[in-house]
Parts: C-alpha cells; sequence; structure tokens
C-alpha cells in the first residue's frame, strides 16, 4: 500500500515538460523494479509487524468487540500476571544453556571435520540432517526417547541410574529441550564455521608456523579473528532464533512440568490462539521484539570491537 | 554428491600444512612422523564416525520404530527391532490419512513460494545494487531490520489479516506472506556484489524455504 504512494510520488514529481534526466529515469525504473517485492513487502511482512504493536494496544478478543485500551495489556502481563515472568525466566535460562553450547559444538565438529577426514562433505550433510528434517517430527523422537520406559532409561539403568524420567522434573525437562535443540539446531551453525574455515588463506597458518606459533596461539590469533565475521553472523542469528523457541517444548514437554519449559513464544501461542485473546498475546510479542531488537542491537554496535573484516 | 566433496580433501590438503612445517623442527625419523600422523588420523576419523552414529540414533530409532507392530513401540526394555518387521505400517500410515495431498501441499506451497521469491527478488535485488534513487538506503535498511522481527510476532496479525481477506485454508495464505520476507532479497543482493564470502547465507535461505512451508503443511502453526 505505501509502495505504491512512493512509486505514485516518483511520477508526479516528473511534472515539467521536458524529458526526465536520466538521473530520474533510472529511479522511476528502480521503483518499478521494486514494486513486485515491495508490494509484498509492505502486505505481509511490514504491516503485520506494525499491527502487532497496534494490537497489542486494544483488546481485542478473536471473535467480538475490539476496544482501545493504551497499556492496559502490557500493565496486565507486567503487574497481574505471574505466567509472564515466569516465560521470560524460562526464555532466558533456555538462550543461555542454549546458545553457549551451541556455539561449543558446532565450532568443535567445524575444526574436528577438518580437511583431513574423508568424505568431510558427507559427515558435514548427516550432522546437518537435523536442522532441515521437520522440528515437530525430531521433537517426537526425542519424546520417544527420553520417556520413562524409552531407551534414554534403558541406557541410564546400565549405569545404576532407576527411575529416569527427565520430562518428569523441572530441570531435566529444561535439559532435555535443551539438549534437543542442540541436536537439531547446532548443524547450522557447523555449516557456517565450516564454509569461514575453509575460506582462511593458508599463508596465514604458514606464517605463523614460521614465527613459531604453536597450534593454540595459531587457533586464538589466526582462526578466530579470521572467523569473526562468521562468528557474529552465527551468534545473531543463533541469539534471535533461541529466543523465538517454539516447538520444541511445545512438542517434548508440553512447557510442562507445571510451566517450567514455558517459553514466551509458547505463551503468547496459548494467550492468543487458545485462551483468544490477541491483544495481550500481541502486547507478549511486542516486548519479545524489544528484548530481541536490544540484544541484536548491542551485538551490532559491538561487532567494532571483535569482528575483523578483510 | 558425496563423492565430490570427498574429492576435496586433497585440493585443500594445504590448510593443515602448517602443522607438518612446525613438526619439522622437532628431530625425529620422518616414517616415525608419518606414521605417528597416520595413526592419529584414523583414530579422529573412527571417534567421528562414533559420534555421527550416536548422532544419528533419534533417526535410527525413528526409522526402526516406523517398522514396528505398533503395540511395541512402547515396549519394556526397549529394542531397536520389533518381533517383526513391518512395512505394512507405511502402506496403513498412506492410506489412514490422506498423505498424498498433505505431499502435494506441502509442493504446490514450496515450489510456488520459491519462484514467487526468485522472480521478484532479483528484480528488486537489482535496483537495490545496481540503480541509484532516492530512499536506497533507507529502504534497504528497513529490509534489513525485518529480518530481526520473529515471525511468530507476525503470526497474530496475520492471523486475523487472512481471516479479513478469508484466506483460512488456502494456499495463497500459506504462499505470499512468506515469499514476500526479506530473506531472499538480501541474499540476491549480496550474491550480485559477488560477495562470495556471504555463499552460506544461502543456505539459510535453502532451509528455510524448505522446512517452512514443510512446517506449515504439517500443521506446526494452527
Amino acid at each position: 500500500m505505501t509502495s505504491s504512494t512512493t512509486a505514485g510520488a516518483s511520477t508526479t514529481s516528473s511534472a515539467p515538460r521536458r524529458a526526465p534526466s536520466l538521473k530520474r529515469r533510472e529511479a522511476r525504473t528502480a521503483y518499478a523494479f521494486l514494486a513486485p517485492s515491495g508490494i509484498g513487502f509492505f502486505a505481509f511482512t511490514l504491516g503485520p509487524i506494525v499491527a502487532s504493536v497496534v494490537i497489542a494496544f486494544f483488546a481485542w478478543p478473536v471473535f467480538g468487540e475490539r476496544t482501545f485500551v493504551g497499556f492496559q495489556n502490557f500493565v496486565t502481563i507486567f503487574t497481574s500476571d505471574p505466567m509472564f515472568w515466569r516465560t521470560v525466566g524460562n526464555t532466558l535460562l533456555f538462550v543461555l544453556l542454549y546458545v553457549p553450547l551451541n556455539f561449543v559444538l558446532a565450532l568443535g565438529l567445524a575444526l574436528w571435520i577438518s580437511p583431513r577426514i574423508r568424505g568431510r562433505g558427507l559427515y558435514r550433510l548427516l550432522f546437518f540432517l537435523p536442522a532441515v528434517t521437520p522440528i515437530v517430527a525430531n521433537a517426537l523422537v526425542w519424546r520417544l526417547l527420553v520417556q520413562p520406559n524409552g531407551v534414554f532409561a534403558d541406557i541410564a539403568s546400565w549405569f545404576g541410574v532407576e527411575q529416569f524420567n527427565p520430562l518428569g522434573t523441572e530441570a531435566g525437562a529444561m535439559a532435555a529441550v535443551v539438549v534437543m535443540s542442540l541436536w537439531q539446531g547446532f548443524g547450522y551453525n557447523m555449516l557456517v564455521f565450516s564454509a569461514g574455515l575453509d575460506s582462511i588463506p593458508d599463508h596465514l597458518y604458514e606464517a605463523a608456523s614460521l614465527d613459531g606459533a604453536s597450534a593454540p596461539r595459531r587457533f586464538w590469533h589466526v582462526t578466530l579473528p579470521m572467523l569473526s565475521p562468521s562468528l557474529f553472523f552465527a551468534a545473531v542469528m543463533t541469539l534471535i532464533t533461541s529466543f523465538q523457541v517454539f516447538a520444541q517444548p511445545y512438542v517434548l514437554t508440553g512447557g510442562g512440568p507445571g510451566a517450567a519449559t514455558t517459553t514466551m513464544v509458547m505463551y503468547l501461542y496459548q494467550r492468543g490462539f487458545q485462551l483468544f485473546d490477541l491483544g495481550t498475546a500481541s502486547a507478549v510479542a511486542t516486548v519479545l521484539f524489544a528484548i530481541i531488537a536490544l540484544i541484536t542491537a548491542v551485538q551490532f554496535l559491538g561487532q567494532r570491537k571483535w569482528v575483523h573484516y578483510e | 554428491m558425496s563423492s565430490a566433496t570427498a574429492q576435496r580433501p586433497d585440493t585443500t590438503r594445504a590448510i593443515v600444512q602448517p602443522r607438518d612445517l612446525h613438526d619439522e623442527y622437532v628431530p625425529r625419523p620422518a616414517s616415525a612422523r608419518r606414521r605417528a600422523r597416520l595413526a592419529r588420523e584414523i583414530t579422529s576419523q573412527v571417534l567421528l564416525t562414533l559420534v555421527l552414529l550416536l548422532f544419528l540414533m533419534p533417526f535410527i530409532w525413528m526409522l526402526a520404530t516406523a517398522l514396528k507392530p505398533g503395540n511395541e513401540v512402547f515396549a519394556s526394555p526397549p529394542s531397536l527391532f520389533g518381533s517383526e518387521i513391518r512395512w505394512s505400517n507405511f502402506v496403513e500410515a498412506w492410506t489412514f490419512v490422506p498423505f498424498g495431498r498433505f505431499m502435494w501441499n506441502g509442493l504446490v506451497v514450496s515450489v510456488l513460494g520459491t519462484l514467487l521469491v526468485c522472480i521478484t527478488s532479483v528484480f528488486a535485488a537489482y535496483a537495490f545494487a545496481r540503480m541509484r534513487f532516492r530512499g536506497r538506503s533507507g529502504l534497504f535498511a528497513l529490509y534489513l531490520v525485518t529480518l530481526l522481527v520473529p515471525q511468530e510476532v507476525v503470526v497474530i496479525p496475520m492471523f486475523i489479516f487472512m481471516q479479513e481477506l478469508g484466506w483460512q485454508n488456502s494456499y495463497q495464505a500459506l504462499i505470499l506472506p512468506w515469499a514476500f520476507t526479506a530473506f531472499g532479497r538480501l541474499v540476491s543482493i549480496v550474491a550480485d556484489r559477488g560477495n562470495t564470502a556471504f555463499n552460506w547465507i544461502s543456505i539459510a535461505i535453502e532451509a528455510l524455504l524448505a522446512a517452512a512451508p514443510l512446517a506449515y503443511a504439517l500443521g506446526w502453526v494452527a
């Protein structure tokens, strides 16, 4: 909708009789090129984002009367809704556990699957596999594995651990969600890091070796700085997606036991599509967006300190 | 495909050269050094394969479960193989739900979505990368910022929007919104500038394009 007005403005602004200048003609072509994706972008991406924030200021049931309530939805979730803070805490706990472990696993395996490994393409593909198989199917298999008489319980009993039931305890359920998410998600970062590692020129390592740098020092002073753009990209993307965690707890634990693994997105889903209260659900979404935007902004501001672009 | 990638170790072998150079300074017979390195490489390969098998266990279990008789899925103690290998499970699943229809839905959504995003992205990317116009950098920044917005934020207004359009349970509701996310454009822009360091982003697109419609086709989001 808005894009059509900008496109219209460019044609009406060429009012003078003279033939439009080259610059203006180029701009007009550019707007025409942008229009197909631009219209869709405004209607289906930017529009809903703005709408989400607007809805947060309304009492908006799925069926029935909508009324403007100002900040009431935010006041409700911040003050009189213990579940909201619980889910914020759960989400933060998940992010704090998931992101560092994901990085360690992804970088570790990216380094391990070095050029010395035969068939490294196949290894990469197979470690990446869970990232492209449907997350719901993955979570269902994991539920089968971690149930009280499942494979993990069987393995635990070999080591004398009886009554192995991680989903029955709060800490265990969160651990199960984190482990399943790691299994599902680290392959993606591993590919990112692998591509980054492969593009580091050999002569840097040769030079460092000739200067007598040991393997750990080469890793610290060559690999990490050269990999920093990949690390930055992965950090931004992983943080964004881990704050949005939904399917894993939804399928694996149902948010339980109690509310131990109910995440912010699960909570906004419950409020919106089970309690049919779109207003407070959008308020939760807006808060989540604010958190993610803030963290991403901090990362972008901080990148000057540690990210090296050639 | 895997055989082609398997060739790569020899061409990129130079990456491991530095360590060899470093080892040069250690006074040891060359043959012993080579043997020690070979042993290290074999150990590494075997260990990695073990880790991989462990990692793939959920998939192996998924396949094994698919071939068990239904009443043995929750058997205790669990075993990889049931009393029989039941291939008929697949036939039953196929006929129990309209699976062919599900796959067709997934195919329509992903193919049309991909075509749409490719076509519109090529034009937009060319405009951003090669042309000068007012609001170029501002518009580009706007595109990028939307990448940071979680999809769940968009789901509720999108639901209302689709309700208003009367598009519930339609292909266009699954295709159109996701075909216009900024991702495709970002990639083609980057590719147009020939920045190969960003090649890995294309992996993200493929994964997203493959996974998102599937998630919807499988009913992840109501």
